[in-house]
């Protein structure tokens, strides 16, 4: 039987289903983009702060979503952020491996957080994956001392943003601790060495060694003064015979040639005068060695300060993008300028062999 | 006899205005009421509230004794099924055609009536009254008169028992009427309940069993037909004057006229 | 004073007793739409034709308006996100905007211009002409036969043509985009799916059907609401499109604020 159905019947018809294939197919086409029918491989991790943490966030390895987060809890007694996590099946047997290290990398001028997987080094891929439910480390809980020892394969991340993200974090805390060492450590020492010359501590030895060569190299800069004095008053005595004969009428070569000259009286003194300078330029040669072994003293001192102020200035370098970063705020305009690397003059302790 | 409807001082405030004040009136089964006034007195409101379209402010409603507004659904539906009420502006539905009009409450008390029974009595009952137009008009393409027959036919398609008519043959031609009168007569000789407003002499001989007059939303007199005719209460007789208009001032007896109103 | 006071009094009881009746206003809606199905009442043809007007008779202003929106965002967010590459917010913000703020409150401002005020006209001047009375005469609950259709139809409209608004909104408007600004249509398909998430949706559908509830109370309880004359009907149209817009905003605040507790 034939049914009467009115053309505006059929168009409401045709109005409703498309609504509802339209949503359907959204929610296929989501379901299979966000992975919602592959299985999911749950991990538990632990955070020193859950700042910038949210549920559902992406778990990423070099940009490529792993994972997500699934729970976010603080647990009160020894106040540290307990965290549930998945990685996709696709990815869970090939990185999931013992030694995986998460990171979370929080921007300090809001731009956001990413949460970084770094999977456990296994060179052939020989090893099996964790267990489902195992304990991964947070870079800062541990996992620093795995990508340290090699341990733990960890990207960089490519883009500046995302490279600043995740690099001002440890420079800040570096920052941090140098300032606090220098506040806490060095600087009373300092202070101490130098009003009451304590020399028991390293820092006390080096500042009293560095106050006592600048002493004794003034001391010798002196005496360097007094001998070259001399040296240039014997030479102006040669030099004042030399004019004496230049004076003469007779002309240079002849008095030079004559035995009974002038320059013969100058010269012929038993070589007192040659004595003098020769003494004076032993004692230039010396201070000059003193001053030798000094500079090497001092060379020998400053790798291990210029380590120090190297890693400061880098440290203050790299806070300073962010700084400029923050200044010349992405939302507005701008981004980091593009800078020179200045080579340092010094080599860093850390570049010397051991 | 069954009393049906029952108003016990019923009081009825439109707008802060009291439209209708202290009206206890019965109406029995298969008997014709009809209400007289003049305009603005309150037949209108006093028809619906008996029909149980307004609810009353104060007063009670009672239907076969029991409390109108506690009928349970069914009851209700029942109740709705076997009455049925024609208005004085026709108030047919705007948005549908003459044939919706008709159908709608066809379909809506009978669900099981199959479009072709539906069309077969509409047919019917549009034949009876000559309605020549397209059923497929819509209640603004026609005339006031035509409106009103389709209005009264609406009212009496789902073949009710009672009747509440509100002035059923006011502007409608000569013809017309005659045919709602027939109608309206059919119905009495099938012991129908009615209860009309109306100012056609005419009808009100024909029909009338009882007569309620109004006066400013009061109850002047409600006795029965024979009783109103000889009434020497001056309102009742002007009333009575102007529903026969000119006729009246002949002085002659307002029963003879009355009696005679319908015959050629 | 004390006749101001008593005047204040007075006013402030009917401000009470109007809102408790639109409350038993809604309540028997309610009561009515679960009967409805049940009921095999002639009502559903009122529902269809209301799918009709408010769904399908808005798609094209919906349409026009959601390619607008979305070809908007994307081309300043694409030229603003990619000067200092984040370009991948322009997704973020694409879904934020079209799926659960303006997709749902737009279609629900154009529905309270176009079907809330039909709505309230159609039964304002219905009361004028007692066609209401006709319906309770009939024995036709006039609150299951035209309201609830009416109520069901803008509610289900509603949630229909915000999703008809997203998927232009989202889709549609990347092909004006490639007019001016041409990107590539997997990578912003599959960026866009990547960042919407199951609650975006359900939010807007929510979001829409809740704006359907409130339009189409609002529309009735005013239309009703006409006593005698037709004077009154522009005034009551007015008043239903008030209330639709802050009663819409009202809820759209506090589901967003649910979506983020």
């Amino acid at each position: 039987m034939k049914l009467k159905i009115s053309f505006i019947e059929q168009l409401v018809g045709l109005f409703i289903i498309l609504a509802i294939l339209g949503i359907v197919a959204i929610f296929i086409f989501l379901g299979v983009n966000q992975r919602w029918f592959t299985k999911s491989y749950y991990f538990k991790s632990r955070f020193l702060s859950g700042n910038g943490l949210e549920v559902g966030m992406p778990i990423t390895l070099k940009g490529f979503e792993v994972g997500k987060l699934s729970k976010i809890t603080l647990d009160p007694l020894v106040r540290l952020v307990d965290v549930d996590f998945y990685i996709y099946e696709d990815f869970y047997e090939n990185i999931c491996k013992p030694n995986s290290v998460i990171e979370i990398a929080v921007s300090p001028i809001g731009l956001g957080t990413s949460l970084m997987f770094h999977p456990g080094h296994d060179e052939d891929n020989k090893l099996p994956p964790l267990a489902e439910g195992s304990f991964i480390v947070s870079y800062r809980l541990g996992g620093r001392e795995l990508i340290d020892q090699g341990l733990t394969d960890r990207y960089a991340t490519d883009d500046s943003i995302g490279a600043l993200i995740t690099n001002v974090g440890p420079i800040i805390q570096e920052v941090e601790q140098l300032l606090y060492s220098i506040n806490t450590g060095i600087m009373p020492e300092v202070q101490k060495a130098i009003t009451t010359g304590d020399r028991t501590t390293k820092i006390g030895a080096i500042v009293s060694d560095i106050q006592g060569i600048t002493t004794h190299t003034n001391n010798l800069i002196a005496e360097l003064d007094d001998e070259i004095k001399k040296v240039v008053k014997d030479i102006s005595v040669i030099t004042g015979g030399f004019a004496k004969v230049a004076e003469d009428p007779k002309g240079i070569i002849t008095t030079l040639l004559d035995p009974k000259g002038s320059i013969k009286t100058i010269l012929d003194d038993n070589n007192v005068l040659y004595k003098n300078i020769e003494v004076s330029l032993i004692k230039i040669k010396n201070i000059i060695s003193e001053l030798e072994s000094f500079a090497r003293f001092i060379t020998n001192m400053t790798p291990q300060i210029t380590g120090i102020l190297e890693q400061g200035r880098q440290a203050l370098d790299q806070g300073q993008d962010v700084l400029e970063a923050l200044k010349n705020n992405p939302l507005l305009r701008g981004g980091i300028t593009e800078k020179r690397e200045q080579p340092t003059t010094f080599q860093s302790y850390r570049d010397e062999d051991f | 006899m069954e009393k049906l409807i029952e108003l016990k001082n019923i009081h009825f405030i439109s707008e802060n205005f009291k439209i209708l004040d202290d009206i206890s009136l019965s109406f029995q089964t298969g008997k014709c009421s009809v209400i007289m006034g003049p305009s603005g007195c309150g037949k209108s409101a006093l028809l619906k509230v008996i029909a149980g379209i307004y609810p009353p402010d104060e007063g009670s409603f009672l239907v076969k004794g029991e409390d109108f507004f506690k009928l349970n659904n069914k009851k209700l539906t029942a109740f709705r099924k076997n009455t049925g009420f024609v208005f004085q502006d026709s108030a047919l539905w705007a948005n549908l055609n003459i044939y919706q009009n008709l159908s709608l409450p066809l379909q809506f008390h009978y669900p099981g009536l199959s479009r072709k029974e539906i069309e077969t009595r509409i047919n019917m009952l549009v034949q009876k009254v000559n309605f020549t137009d397209s059923l497929q008009y819509r209640p603004a393409q026609l005339s006031t008169g035509e409106r009103k027959v389709l209005s009264f036919l609406r009212a009496i398609i789902t073949e009710p028992v009672v009747l509440f008519l509100d002035e059923p043959t006011d502007s409608v031609d000569f013809e017309f009427a005659r045919i709602l009168r027939d109608i309206i007569k059919d119905f009495k000789e099938k012991e129908a309940t009615i209860v009309a407003v109306t100012h056609d002499a005419s009808l009100i001989s024909q029909i009338a069993d009882q007569i309620i007059v109004l006066q400013k939303g009061k109850i002047v007199e409600s006795d029965s037909f024979e009783n109103i005719k000889k009434s020497d209460n001056p309102y009742v007789r002007t009333i009575f004057s102007q529903v026969l208009g000119e006729a009246a001032s002949y002085d002659t007896d307002l029963l003879d006229l009355l009696d005679g109103s319908d015959k050629p | 004073m004390i006749k101001m006071l008593g005047g204040l009094g007075r006013w402030l009881i009917l401000k009470f007793k109007s809102v408790f009746y639109a409350l038993g206003y809604f309540f028997q809606i309610l009561k009515e739409t679960l009967f409805f199905i049940q009921r095999k009442q002639v009502g559903f043809k009122v529902l269809i034709m209301q799918i009709y007007f408010t769904g399908v008779k808005a798609l094209s202003i919906i349409t026009f308006i959601a390619l607008a929106m979305g070809a908007i965002i994307i081309i300043q967010g694409v030229t603003v996100f990619n000067q200092f590459g984040q370009g991948n917010l322009i997704y973020v913000i694409l879904t934020t905007i079209i799926t659960r703020e303006l997709g749902p409150i737009l279609t629900a401002f154009i529905i309270i211009a176009r079907s809330g005020t039909a709505i309230a006209t159609e039964l304002g001047n219905m009361v004028v002409t007692h066609e209401i009375e006709a319906y309770v005469a009939t024995g036709i609950n006039p609150v299951s036969y035209l309201i609830v259709p009416r109520f069901l139809g803008v509610s289900l409209s509603l949630v229909f043509l915000t999703i008809y608004f997203n998927f232009v909104g989202l889709f549609g408007s990347y092909f004006i985009t490639q007019l001016i600004k041409p990107v590539d249509f997997f990578t912003y398909f599959n960026s866009l799916l990547a960042v919407l998430k199951f609650e975006d949706i359900l939010t807007s559908v929510i979001k829409s059907f809740v704006f359907g509830i409130i339009i189409s109370t609002v529309a009735t309880y005013h239309g009703l609401k006409v006593k005698v004359a037709s004077t009154e009907v522009p005034q009551i149209v007015i008043k239903a499109v008030g209330h639709g817009f802050i009663l819409c905003i009202v809820a759209n605040v506090i589901i967003t604020l649910l979506y983020y507790i």
